[in-house]
């Protein structure tokens, strides 16, 4: 395992986030980062190397979140603006502007058939916004506290929440029943995914104990194997705070972003 | 043969056991005596004197610091300050990487209205502890006072990353930061397009032309040159403010002698500043 690719200055200020996703259409992998800069940058990944293909201007805060839908065509991002922008990868236009309302929007993620987005808010409550209609749709509750994080399984049967916290909210996305409370951590979950079977979820926690991967107070990036839940490889490539993690498509490689304002590309052989 | 040099090393020659026996041994005898009397009347414990002295200096350090945090956040309820800052500034000689001792200074710095100390002492407190979103609150907070309306945002949001849950951040901070700064960034643009409107009538491009002096050109002429000159009086009578549904507005101003008596002296004053 190694550190393939960094991109220096991606962004002017610290980087908060980074999803990858890979086109239905053609094929090509896509990166695409968030930024205190107010910026969303789109960097298309071939033959190892990261190249700039838009930046995307719109938000009026930093960026906190992005996401890229499964088909690879859209990018979702939220701000501290308040607002979720929707974005089409292949012309680097902004699709829609979604007023969330204050605290409204915190992470984004897409449903597995890209046709909703699912944002965490300040009162536990789960909003779903429609891609098509661009308004929020419903929402599921936690009666809990901030939600700091979100994913959807793969399979698109569950929803999982985490909160500032520390507890894990599971979610029957066909009945919209709240399934599983879990009380994982003790302080705020930062990150969660499911694995591609979905049978697992992997959280991330401020209190840095993590399954998968790690995105908590300290400069590196970890990665965990689940099977023998031991950590494999540590890189202490940063220079400061690492806000992002996010695997590609396949599971080969994993991109990392933080406050250094650099993007680091580490090839994870399978 | 014992050679004698500068540069041998101590315990060179004595053996690993019987250092260790003699260890034990007066260790044993150190004992005995701790019994008899209390440790440091006059004896000295001259096996371990240099390590001991070290750790009772660094827990010295750490204690009396926060004995002095503690006085001085007693002084700052009171109201004394000044004393507060002299006993934090005393415990940050002691403990200098302590960002809790610079954040508290900060705070007080800002009452004092000693607007650019604040700033300095928010950013050591952020320097040391860069995922603690107070530090982040108090930076923005004293970078507001001084003006510094979009470093204060950027201070506000880290601070919001890191504890998005914490409402006065949203509401109080960032909320009026921003609004500010949209403000600011309005004014300016305003600004610019006073100054644009001005320079037009100074050097109208209906003027440039040639006439000859008989046509309604002149007049025409004349004529955009007043609209643009009212235009410009209407733009100097206005002022920009952002209501309750956050829509930028331009609104009147009433005292318009005041406010043009006002204006040339201020800009001599920015330009005196700039020399």
């Amino acid at each position: 395992m190694m550190i393939l690719t960094l991109a220096d200055s991606a962004h002017d200020d610290a980087i908060w986030t980074a999803a990858w996703g890979k086109s239905e259409a053609d094929g090509s992998e896509t990166i695409v980062t968030g930024s205190l800069d107010d910026m969303v940058k789109v960097w298309k990944w071939s033959d190892e190397k990261l190249e700039l293909q838009w930046t995307l201007e719109g938000h009026q805060l930093g960026v906190v979140s992005v996401d890229i839908s499964h088909n690879g065509a859209i990018a979702a991002s939220s701000s501290l603006d308040a607002h979720i922008r929707l974005w089409d990868l292949e012309s680097g236009k902004q699709i829609k502007s979604m007023d969330a309302g204050p605290v409204d929007a915190w992470s984004v993620a897409f449903s597995p058939d890209s046709k909703y987005i699912a944002t965490g808010s300040h009162l536990g409550k789960v909003n779903i916004f429609g891609v098509e209609s661009g308004k929020k749709e419903y929402s599921l509750d936690t009666r809990g506290k901030f939600i700091l994080s979100i994913a959807y399984s793969p399979d698109g049967k569950y929803l999982a929440s985490g909160a500032i916290d520390g507890i894990i909210n599971i979610f029957d996305i066909a009945t919209g029943k709240l399934l599983h409370t879990l009380e994982g951590h003790a302080m705020p979950i930062r990150s969660l995914t499911f694995s591609p079977d979905s049978q697992l979820l992997v959280t991330a926690s401020d209190d840095g104990y993590i399954k998968i991967y790690d995105v908590s107070s300290d400069k590196s990036v970890k990665v965990w194997d689940a099977s023998s839940r031991a950590c494999i490889n540590t890189f202490f490539d940063h220079q400061d705070q690492v806000w992002s993690v996010k695997y590609n498509s396949t599971g080969s490689k994993i991109i990392s972003a933080g406050d250094d304002r650099v993007i680091h590309i580490y090839d994870c052989p399978m | 043969m014992a050679s004698f040099g500068w540069k041998r090393k101590v315990g060179e020659k004595v053996s690993k056991s019987v250092v260790q026996q003699f260890e034990a041994e007066a260790e044993k005898a150190d004992k005995e005596e701790g019994c008899r009397d209390d440790d440091d009347d006059g004896e000295v414990d001259w096996l371990h004197a240099i390590k001991r002295r070290r750790e009772i200096l660094l827990e010295d350090c750490a204690a009396k610091s926060k004995r002095l945090k503690e006085e001085g956040a007693l002084l700052a309820e009171q109201g004394r300050h000044w004393e507060a800052i002299k006993k934090w500034d005393e415990a940050i000689q002691l403990t200098p990487d302590n960002p809790l001792l610079y954040e508290m200074k900060s705070q007080v710095l800002t009452i004092l209205q000693e607007l650019f100390p604040a700033v300095k002492a928010a950013e050591m407190a952020v320097k040391f502890h860069p995922v603690w979103w107070e530090g982040w609150q108090t930076l923005g907070r004293a970078q507001l006072n001084l003006g510094e309306v979009d470093l204060a945002v950027r201070s506000f949001q880290v601070a919001i990353h890191l504890c998005p849950s914490e409402r006065t951040l949203w509401q109080e901070d960032l909320d009026w930061a921003w609004r500010l700064q949209r403000q600011q960034s309005a004014t300016k643009q305003k600004l610019q397009q006073e100054e644009e409107t001005r320079k037009q009538i100074l050097n109208a491009p209906e003027l440039e032309q040639d006439y000859d002096f008989e046509s309604d050109e002149v007049l025409a002429a004349c004529v955009a040159v007043a609209e643009r000159q009212t235009h410009y009086e209407e733009l100097k009578k206005t002022s920009v403010i952002i209501d309750a549904e956050e829509n930028m507005k331009t609104v009147l101003t009433g005292e318009q002698g005041s406010e043009e008596t006002a204006t040339p002296s201020n800009e001599h004053f920015i330009k005196a500043r700039g020399l």
